[in-house]
Order: structure tokens, then sequence, then C-alpha cells
């Protein structure tokens, strides 16, 4: 608690309350989008009003309507500009937010930005076009493709030369879940003819060197490589043979039009996440089995038996090969069959792990036993955490988004932390506070977030205790809360605050609608406001004292 | 699966567990010992899994501190177990008294520290990674050392800086024990010490806010350096000249910068320079530089570019040597101008009691040819000490402005030192326009003219040298004894872009004069053909000099006897020049022209070309009968010619290579009572003789006089000017600036000192063109 100054916060709130008012009534007039994208393009200008970058980010990575209008044909980015969240700005700008300068919208924006700082990012931006860091997801991506370490399938392709006797190859070592997940005709290669080859040697007369690289960075990262009309056309012909209708569309589009689709990169992002989370949902979770018996324990693990039936939901099962697993992670009677190529890329905690420093780098010989096949592969049990909230690491892992159920919130918190993945456990916290009352008890989830340092669900809990007081005000928990607050302050002095009191207060002046302007010293409604004060003043000024009574109980003053 | 029964069971679930579970001690127990496992180099046996299980545990639990206070211990007890048993044992005995033996333990030492180092480090990073959760939970924000910094601190706490055992001491004299080898010239490992150079890099001293390389070894080894080059100095100074004391610190220095760069911090650097630059350079920079035979006064005698060249490079490290080696060079160029001045000096001084004893009697030639070359010699000594010294400067000093400067300031103090220098090198260029064909080509000449420039830049009095090369110019145009217009023009242009525009209009004016001459003589014979009246008896050339631009006092003419043949001719282009420029006087220059005359001797006829005053003297022989002879005060009473003209040219006829007259008595010296012959047995191979007059080249001292008084004469006017113009502009001003403000606006033509400013504005009140001011008796008022 207390981390951030507490005025600062205040005036940022205070904006957006400001200008919350206005648009409550946007809900039914959006003849354009569907029902539920309506609810999400609402809460998406909800939470860019009030600034609040992580549900901003969570809204937009389940595929918010970035540039749809409400009403007053006010797009998300003119509520952002708007309101003067500098930060939300970048963040929809770096997402595919539109703002031409020439355009209604985007003049609009630049028009209506409250401070000059986010003015000049606007102008700036189409120029600078930044490449984009919130994304680590795409970052992950180019990672992947540019250094393909634990890659198991290895292309190579003859360089066209003179010398017949030493042919010149070029490799190209990939990982077999990648091109599976992306494409249909590896998808199917992978599994017949390839199946159990380390090394595939392609057709120069088929497939160039060059648009073998473009397929595989098309691949990877969802972009097209900036290539010549010459080479474009020779990536055609590939396309065609590799059955990749999309990547020849893109390739059409092209040619024909000079000008670039400004947001095809958001979509080409999109199009890898929804192939990526096919390829979880059908491939992993189809060959996640439930195991009937297990060989050895701890670091040495010789074989699991698992059987392939209703393991994860409802999903079929499916030929384990077909996920071109290189580890599996045992969790409670479940075995994932996974990637390490990706676990270390998209986590520190894997990466360790696989790092060669530990044993779990050196397991060999241990084998997995389907009812159909046996496949041989490192095996590692992770222990203390249930399936269902590993069934949702991976997914995020997999896709960087994750849809979490509101009953297992918590514990995706819990493990997100232990894990140390920020972006999961923000979304953990948007979902435990978009209730409307704490999901458990109240102060153990306040104490969570203290331990766990999670500021938005802390600052939830106090929301929730203010506009409770009364029903908790006498609980010993509370004054334990206030205690603990105290002494968070090192060396506190009599003047100090108490941070946890001051939010308090704060959250009760945001209940009663009590302008700063008329309190007083004490942070009562001032003495000559008295004659005129509303019910809701005067029960404010109540709460106050009550308040103050638990302090002067506890000897503090604040 | 029973999902929903375990998942309400979690929810319930708290975060915290009794914190007296005996989980903990166990949990703490496994992380203890997989430190040792680490310890051991057996983590491939380990399960990372598990272990940052048990410390991610730990920390939910809220015992981050104990399980960090207790891995800080495990890993203390580790690192003073290590420092017993591995780098003890390693310790240089002192009983190796063989120095390559105790060198081989040093290095055997080094290694064994940096072994242990390694060792350490790569458990930390392993332990790091166990205790990750903890780092970024409950270390960082707490502000407390990560645990890779918490490691690093206790390898500097239990092993470099043991309290048990003296490591740290131990490092430090091998170390140092080793740097001293080099320096003596032995091999090394230097990849040991870069070993531990590294390690004491990496270890921190929070306290003192720095590395600890830089809190415990880097004074020592600066200690021991200054008090090695203490004793270097000492010795090389003993053993070498400068050239080799140089040679070798040079070297010297560049060890030490290597070092720095290849197994000592680059943070060593500038401090090991600074020590070394004291030691070596500073407290030896006099000793170096007045060196017999070998310091800096050898050096510049001989040019040794290399030298002076190291020497600069040396010296440019340190704080004022350069300042001490600029001086000394500029004492070491006035010096060696004094000698040049002081060769002029004595040149005169043989000259000087004759010039006294002629004062009435006219000059001696010898004397005048030898101060001739007494001037030559003195602008040629100065050129060629000029050029030395620009390669100095452009070789060896990299063109440093400041030296520049310096040798400059030191030419200017010595040149006009040399009261006659404006002068010797107006005679100096003189004798390079006249003779310059002489075996040498244009280019040549140009680029000698182009350094004496650089001469004439240092000259004070620059109006002098402007009279003496008017003098000097007009004697070459008159007696057409230029090489080429070409190079006198190209010379004024020199001057222009020295002095302005207003220094050469005068002597481009004299240019001019002669070119509309040439063309007025042409008109003259256009008009005598077309008038067809009489022409006179004599073909005569005229030069029409406007009087101005020449450095004769044209007022007058001198008086002399003109013969009759030549009045005519006289008459008649006056007549004609009349006729065409209304208002203008023409005033007869005979010590100016010259005369061809034929002479008919005994054997042979001759073309004669002499002075117009040879020829009014020869003339009279005309009318001498053979045999007999006239005497100096009868050729002076019938010609009236002034007496030293007159002696000058009696001269040049009776004494010279040509002896049209002969004197009795024989001498060079002319007497009033001297007579002279006919030489009517003259003979000569050549049909046409030129004869040249005796032509002081260099001033006597009478002349100089009469020169100095009419420089002084124009000084007053320009001075006066200057006032007028500065006060005409102020209307009012201070007495002090006024002179200053005179002396800036003159400056560029000669220096006028304060008291002869203050003389003219004395007249110039006098005169009333300013008064005092009634108030303030310091400043003058313009009156308009």
């Amino acid at each position: 608690m207390g981390k951030k100054p507490v005025t600062n916060k205040r005036n940022i709130m205070r904006l957006a309350s400001a200008a919350e008012e206005a648009p409550a009534e946007a809900d039914n007039i959006s003849p354009v989008l569907d029902r539920s994208e309506t609810t999400l393009f609402d809460e998406l200008c909800n939470a860019t009003r009030e600034g609040d970058l992580e549900r901003v980010a969570y809204i937009i990575s389940v595929g918010g309507p970035v540039n749809a209008v409400d009403k007053w044909q006010c797009s998300p980015l003119y509520w952002a500009c708007l309101c003067g969240h500098y930060d939300v700005t970048r963040y929809l700008l770096e997402n595919g937010a539109k703002c031409d300068r020439n355009t209604f919208q985007g003049e609009r924006c630049i028009y209506g930005a409250l401070t000059s700082q986010i003015r000049n990012l606007l102008l700036s931006y189409k120029i600078t076009k930044a490449t984009d860091e919130t994304q680590p997801f795409q970052k992950f991506l180019t990672e992947l493709y540019e250094d393909p370490q634990e890659s198991d399938i290895k292309f190579k392709i003859r360089i066209v030369t003179t010398d017949d006797v030493h042919p010149v190859y070029r490799e190209y070592p990939v990982h077999r879940f990648v091109i599976a997940a992306r494409s249909t005709y590896f998808q199917r290669n992978l599994m017949q003819r390839w199946l159990n080859e380390k090394e595939v040697k392609l057709q120069s007369q088929l497939v160039d060197p060059e648009s073998f690289d473009a397929v595989l960075h098309y691949l990877y990262t969802g972009q097209l490589a900036d290539l010549n009309r010459e080479s474009i056309t020779n990536l055609m012909f590939v396309c065609q043979h590799l059955e990749l209708s999309d990547l020849k569309k893109k390739c059409e589009n092209e040619i024909s039009d000079t000008k670039k689709n400004a947001h095809g990169d958001t979509m080409d992002i999109v199009q890898i996440r929804s192939d990526f989370e096919k390829f979880v949902k059908t491939n992993i979770f189809g060959a996640t089995g439930r195991i009937i018996d297990q060989d050895g324990d701890g670091t040495d693990i010789r074989s699991v038996t698992v059987i392939l039936e209703g393991s994860v939901s409802d999903i079929e099962p499916i030929d384990p090969r077909a996920v071109h697993a290189d580890i599996c992670i045992l969790v409670e009677d479940l075995a994932f069959p996974c990637h390490k190529a990706l676990l270390k890329l998209r986590s520190e905690y894997f990466d360790i792990m696989f790092s060669g420093r530990f044993s779990e780098s050196y397991i060999e010989g241990s084998q997995v036993n389907y009812p159909s096949v046996t496949l041989e592969m490192p095996i590692i049990r992770i222990s203390d955490i249930s399936a269902e909230a590993f069934t949702i690491i991976l997914e995020f892992i997999y896709t960087d988004a994750a849809a979490i159920p509101i009953d297992m919130a918590f514990e995706v918190l819990m493990a997100a932390d232990r894990f140390l993945f920020h972006r999961l456990k923000s979304i953990a916290a948007i979902i435990i506070t978009s209730e409307r009352s704490p999901i458990m008890d109240v102060y153990e989830l306040m104490r969570t977030a203290i331990d766990l340092g999670v500021d938005r669900i802390e600052q939830y809990c106090t929301k929730y205790l203010a506009e409770n007081l009364d029903d908790y005000i006498e609980d010993t928990e509370f004054k334990n809360l206030i205690k603990e607050s105290a002494e968070s302050i090192a060396d506190r002095e009599e003047t100090d605050t108490i941070p946890f009191i001051d939010e308090l207060r704060y959250f009760l002046g945001k209940k009663y609608s009590v302008p700063t302007a008329d309190l007083d010293a004490s942070g009562r409604v001032h003495v000559y406001v008295k004659e005129t004060l509303t019910a809701m003043e005067a029960e404010y000024n109540d709460k106050l004292d009550m308040l103050d009574g638990i302090l002067d109980s506890l000897g503090l003053e604040a | 699966m029973a999902m929903s029964a375990r998942r309400l069971k979690r929810k319930m679930q708290a975060p915290k567990l009794p914190s007296t579970d005996p989980q903990f001690d166990k949990s703490f127990e496994l992380l203890a010992q997989a430190i040792h496992e680490i310890h051991r180099k057996n983590a491939s046996n380990l399960s990372y899994e598990e272990l940052y299980r048990n410390a991610y545990i730990m920390v939910l639990q809220k015992r981050a501190d104990t399980l960090y206070n207790g891995v800080k211990e495990v890993i203390s007890d580790h690192l003073e177990l290590v420092a017993e048993t591995e780098v003890v044992p390693a310790f240089v005995k002192t009983t190796d008294t063989n120095a390559r033996m105790s060198a081989d333990a040093g290095t055997s030492f080094l290694m064994t520290l940096k072994r242990v180092w390694n060792d350490h480090t790569t458990s930390m990073i392993m332990i790091r990674d166990i205790l990750m959760y903890m780092d970024k939970k409950h270390v960082k924000p707490a502000n407390m050392p990560l645990v890779y910094d918490m490691g690093l601190e206790l390898f500097r706490d239990k092993v470099i800086r043991s309290q048990k055992h003296p490591i740290q001491a131990q490092l430090t004299a091998v170390l140092l024990d080793q740097i001293k080898m080099e320096r003596r010239g032995e091999q090394i490992d230097r990849s040991a010490i870069k070993g531990a150079v590294d390690m004491l890099v990496e270890l921190y001293d929070q306290d003192k806010r720095e590395n600890v390389y830089v809190v415990d070894f880097e004074p020592h080894f600066l200690e021991t350096s200054s008090a090695f080059y203490l004793v270097e100095s000492q010795a090389l100074l003993a053993e070498c000249d400068a050239s080799e004391y140089m040679r070798k610190i040079e070297k010297r220095m560049n060890e030490e910068y290597n070092r720095t760069r290849h197994y000592l911090s680059p943070v060593t650097e500038p401090k090991i320079r600074n020590i070394v630059e004291t030691q070596l350079i500073t407290n030896h920079a006099k000793t170096i530089m007045e060196m017999e035979n070998s310091g800096l006064r050898p050096m510049l005698a001989a040019s040794a570019i290399e030298d002076l060249s190291r020497m600069y490079k040396l010296f440019s490290r340190v704080p004022e040597g350069l300042n001490e080696m600029r001086t000394y060079i500029k004492n070491y160029v006035l010096e060696l101008g004094n000698l040049i001045n002081a060769k002029v000096d004595s040149a005169n001084d043989n000259t000087k009691p004759k010039d006294k004893d002629g004062a009435g009697a006219g000059d001696k030639p010898a004397t005048t040819t030898g101060s001739l070359y007494t001037a030559l010699r003195w602008v040629q000594d100065i050129l060629e000490l000029q050029e030395k010294f620009n390669k100095i400067i452009d070789f060896a000093v990299l063109k440093d402005k400041s030296f520049q400067t310096a040798v400059n300031e030191a030419f200017e103090t010595f040149i006009n030192a040399n009261p006659r220098s404006p002068e010797y090198i107006s005679l100096f260029i003189d004798e390079n326009l006249k003779k310059g064909l002489k075996g040498k080509t244009e280019e040549e000449v140009d680029n000698i003219l182009d350094h004496t420039i650089t001469l004439f830049r240092f000259i004070r009095e620059k109006d002098v040298f402007e009279r003496y090369y008017k003098q000097h110019l007009a004697k070459r145009l008159l007696f057409g004894r230029s090489v080429s217009d070409d190079a006198e023009r190209s010379m004024i242009t020199k001057l222009k872009v020295e002095c302005g525009y207003q220094f050469t209009t005068k002597l481009e004016g004299m240019f001019n004069d002669i070119r509309i001459s040439a063309d007025t003589v042409t008109a003259y014979k256009d008009y005598l053909d077309a008038s067809g009246i009489e022409k006179p008896k004599i073909d005569m050339a005229s030069t029409i000099l406007t009087s101005t631009f020449w450095p004769m006092s044209a007022s007058t003419s001198p008086k002399w006897i003109m013969p009759a043949e030549i009045t005519d001719a006289c008459q008649s282009f006056e007549k004609f020049y009349y006729g065409r420029h209304n208002g203008r006087r023409l005033t007869w220059q005979p010590n100016m022209g010259t005369a061809d005359i034929k002479a008919s001797f005994n054997t042979k006829r001759h073309d004669l070309n002499v002075s117009t005053y040879g020829m009014a003297i020869l003339l009279l022989f005309n009318e001498v009968p053979d045999e007999q002879c006239l005497t100096t005060s009868d050729i002076q009473a019938q010609t009236d010619i002034n007496d030293i003209d007159l002696r000058r040219t009696l001269q040049s006829l009776a004494c010279g290579k040509y002896k049209i007259l002969i004197k009795e008595p024989k001498g060079k010296e002319v007497d009033t009572t001297d007579k002279f012959y006919l030489n009517v047995n003259f003979t000569c191979p050549l049909a046409r003789i030129k004869i040249q007059t005796v032509a002081t080249k260099v001033e006597t001292e009478s002349e100089r006089k009469t020169t100095h008084e009419k420089v002084d004469k124009l000084r007053k006017h320009q001075i006066e000017a200057a006032i007028v113009r500065i006060m005409k502009d102020r209307k009012t001003m201070d007495h002090n600036l006024l002179i200053a403000e005179v002396v800036k606006q003159l400056s560029n033509r000669f220096n006028p000192s304060p008291q002869m400013i203050k003389k003219r504005i004395e007249e110039l009140i006098d005169r009333e063109y300013l008064e005092r001011n009634a108030g303030d008796r310091k400043s003058y008022n313009y009156l308009a």
C-alpha cells in the first residue's frame, strides 16, 4: 500500500470519473456490432476513459474492436486523448488504433488531446511507427524465428552452384509444432512422410531458398518479408505448392496494391494466436493423458502410462505424435506434452530449468506410454499446482491470452505469481476485480494482494471495505490491517498519514460524492456548509468519525 | 474428475501457512543441502522444480528473511572453508628465495584464486536461479543486495578481506611482485593477473562506493609505481643523454599504458600516467632541456626533428611542460638573432670611424659594398634562421600555434633591435629584384621574396621601410635595373596584402609614371617629326615623375650648370610638355638620369653610358687639350654640381673598373686639389661600356639621419591627421583614450611614442584644432 503518491492517483481517477457520466447510456446504440462485441466495446471505452492500461490491454488481447466508434462517433483513442491518458493512448496506437491526420477521427484526436505530450505522440506516431515493445508475444515469435533453439527438424535446399560433386545446401532448422500449427500442408506431411525424419531435403526446383525463407518468416511471425517483385512471384508459386493460400493472397495484395495495409500486423498476430490456440486446444490438450501408471519418482521418472479419454474438458483425443512434443510435464494426474523452445522463450522459470544447470536438462530415456504409441521424451513433474490452473497457464504461454473462469481466477493469480507471468497475473487480477463483491473472504484477498504486490486488487478490497464500512469496522482483522499499514511506514511519526486510512477516506468521499473543495482541515465537510449539509454529506462525516474512533482505540493518529 | 470439490477446497485455502510448520525446517534443510551439492559441483542431480518450489513456499510463508540469512550463512561457511583449505595453502612460501621460483609460485597462487572465484560465481548463478522468486518478491522490494550480489560480498569479506587469513596482503604482494618483474623485463603470466584484477573489479565496496580493486589494490600499486619511477628516473638521468632518456621514458609510458589496457583496469590509466609523467617528466623537465651536448639547445642547433618531436609529445603531457619548452626555444631564437645583429654591429664598428672621417669628404666604396654585404648577410641569416624554425614548428611541434607565436615574438624582438632592419630588408628585396636573374629562376626569387615578406611583418616601423623601398624602387625604375615588371608588381601585391591599399598607392603611382613617360616620349618624338621644328642635337628621353609619389625632394632642381646641348633639348621638351599639360611644372633631376655618349680614344671609339653628371664632366674635357688637366675645383666651378655628387661621379670615372679619367695623385679618395686627365689611351674589348655610378647602397650615418628626419616629419603629419580624424569623430575625448586610439590607428605603419603624440596634441591646440576641456583638464574638445 501507499507505493504511489496518493494525490496523483486521485487526480487520475477524478478525470476518469468526470468523463464517465457522459457515455453511460451508450449500450444499445451501436448497430454495427453484435451483442457480445458491444459490451466488449463499451468496456473498452470505459477502460480508456479511466486510464486503466491493464484492462485496455486485456480487452484488446481478447479482440476488442479498437477502431469502432460509439454513438457520439468517439473512438477509444479519442477518449484516451481527451482524458489525458498517455500510456493508454500509446498502447492503443501501438495496437492498431487509427489516427490519420486528414480524417475526421484523426483531427479530432489531435484537437482533443489533453496535453501537448499526447498531441506530440499522436503526431509522431505516423512517422516513427515505433516497434511494439508492449507486445511480448510478437517479440517472442520473432526471437523464435531468428534463433531457432531446440529445433527438431531441419529442411535443406540445394543452392544452385556449378559444382555438382560437392552440392551446397542451405539449412533451415525449424520447430515442428510451429509449422504444423500454422499450415495444414506441413501438419499433414510431418505426420506422414516426415514423421521420423530429422532432416528433409526440399527440391530446389519446387522451392527456391529465398522463398522458403519468406515462407518460414510468414509462418513464424505472420508477416511478409521485404521482397522485390520477382521474389514475390516466386513466392506465390511456392505458396501454391505448399498450400499457403493466406500468404498467396498477401503476395497478390502486395503486387496489386502499393499502399500497405496499415493494420495488417495486428491482424497477423490475431491469426497466429488463433492458430496457436487451435493447436493448444486440439493437439496439446487432445494428447494430454490421464496418468494410470508411473515408474520412478522425483527427478527420476522413467516412464508414465496414460489414457487419453476426457482428460481436459471434452476435447477429442488425438494422435499424440501430432503434438511433436519434446517434453512431458506431469501435473497432478495429467501428462501435458509441451515444447521446450516455447517454454524457454516465454518464461524465465523454464529457461533456467532447461539451461543445463539442473537435472531437468539431463533426463534421458524416459518414456510416455500412450494407448496407441510409446514416445520417448523427458518427463518432469510440477507439484503444488492444480491441473486446471496449469491448463490455463499453458494456454497463456502458447497464445499470450487466457480465458479465466471466475472460480479459477484466484488460483491462476497465485500460479502466475509463482511462475512470474506478470501479464497473466494482471489478467487474473482484472477478472477478480470485475466482480461486484469479493469472490472470497475480503481480508484474505486483501492480504494476498499485499503479499503478491497486486495494487489493483488491494484498491478493489479497500474500496469494498469503504463502501461497506459498517459491516467490517468492528472486526479485529480490520484493525489489524490499519495497524499493519501504519507499521509499513518505517519510523512513522505522528503527523504521517496511514496509507490505508487515506485510501478509505478517499473511497468514502467518492461514495458520497463529496467535493474536496468543501472539506476542512480534519477532512470533514466544512462547517460553513453545515446548515446545508445533505444527508449524504452528513453520513460521510459520520463514517469519518467512526474511522477516527477506531484510530483512537488503536492509539494511532492520522 | 472431482474438480468442483477440489476447487472449493482451494478457494478457501489461505496463502499463508502456519509459521510453526515443520515444513519450514524441511524446506530449508533441502535448500541448504542443495547448496552444498552445488558447491560440490553436483548440481546436475538437483531438481530445479523442487528447489524453486521450496524457496517459493518459504517466501510465501513470510520466512524470506530466515531463508536469506540461512543461505547467507551456508555460503559464508563454505567460503571460509575454501579460504582455509584452498587459498591459504597456495600462498607463496617466503622460503622461495629464487626469484623465478617465487614468481611461478605467485602465478599459481593467482590461478588458484581465479579458480576459486570462478567456482564461486558459477555456484552463485545457480543459487540465484533457485532463489529467483525470493529475489524478485522480497529482496528487491526490500532494497537488500540480491542473492548474487550478496554472494559477491561474502566472497569479498570471507576470502579477499578475510579476517583470519592474510589473503589480501598476499594477493597485493603477489600482484605487485609480478608487475615489478614485468617492469624489469621478465616474462610473466598476464592472464593470471588479469583474472585476479577482474575479480577485484567485480567486487564492490558499498562504504567507499567503489570496487575493491580501486579501494584495496590501486593505492598500493600507485605507491610502488611512484617509488619505482623515482629511482628509475635518477638511474636513467645518470646514464643516458637527453635523447636516449626520452626514448626510454616514452617506452615506459607505453608499457604502463598497455599494462592498464591488458590486465589492470582502465580507471588506473590516468592515475598511473600522472605518476609516470610527474616522476619522469615534470620533475626533470629542466634537467633534460639543459643537458649539455644533448639537451634542447643542441637539438635545436642540429634541427633534430625526431628528438624535438618526442620532447614536444612528452612535455605536452605535463602542465607547464610546453610552457618551459616554449620559453626555452624563444630565448634560444633571441640569442641567435642577437648574434646576427651583433655581426652587423661589428661590421659597422669598422666603418663607423671612417664614416665620421669622411663625413665631409664623401663615402668610401670599399666600406659601402662591405655594409651592403653586411645588410644582405643579415637578411639572409635571418631567413635561414626562420626557415630552420619553420621546419621545427611544422614537423616537431605539430604546428603548435603557441610555439609559432613564441618564435615570432623572438624574431620581432631581435629584428627591431636592429635599427636598420627596414633598410636592410628593403635592400635585400632590391638586390633580389635587381640581380635576380643571375642564376635564380623566377620561382626561386618569388619564394625568397615570400619569405622576406614574413620578415617585413615583424618590422614595427613600416613607414621607414616604405621610405627605403621607395628609394630603392625609384632607382630600379629610373636606371632600368628591375628584373621584370611582373616581379616588381607581384612584390607590390604582396606588400598590399600585408599593409593594405594605402601603403602601396604611391608605389603603384611610380609604376604608372614610368609607363606614361614612355608614351610621352613617343608623343614627343611624333610631335617633333610633325611640327618640323628643328630637332635638338641630342636624342632625349624624359621620364616624368609625379613629385608626391617619388622619394626625392622634387620642389627644387639641384643646382648645376646645364651643358648647352642639354639646355636646348630640355627647352624643346618643356615647350612640348607645357603645351599638352597646362599648369604643370617640370623640375629636371640630373642626378637621376643617364646619358649615352660617343668617345673617341686613341685606339678605338667607344659608346659610354654614364650618369647625367658624368656626361657634364666628360663634356668639359672636350674643351681641354690633351695632356691638360682639370682639378676637382675646376670641375666644380664649371659644372656647379654639389660636392657629394661630384665626388661620386669623379670616383666612378677615375677609380672604377673603367678608368676614363686619370686621377693624380692616385687613390680612392677625391680631394679638391686632385688633377684629372682624360685617359686617351683607354682600351676595352667592349664597344659599349656602362660606367656604374658609385652609389652608396647602404646609407651613411648622415643620410640615415636625414632619412629619419624626413620620416619623423612625415610621422608628425600622420599623427596629426590621425588625431584630427579621431577628434572630429568623437568631439570630446580623454587624453589617455586618445593616445591609445592614435597608437592603434597607426600601428600598422609605426609605433608612435606617447610623448610624440602629446607634442602633436599641443601643436594642434596651438593651431586651434583642439582645446582643453574647461572642466576636465585631461580631456580635449574638437574645434570645428
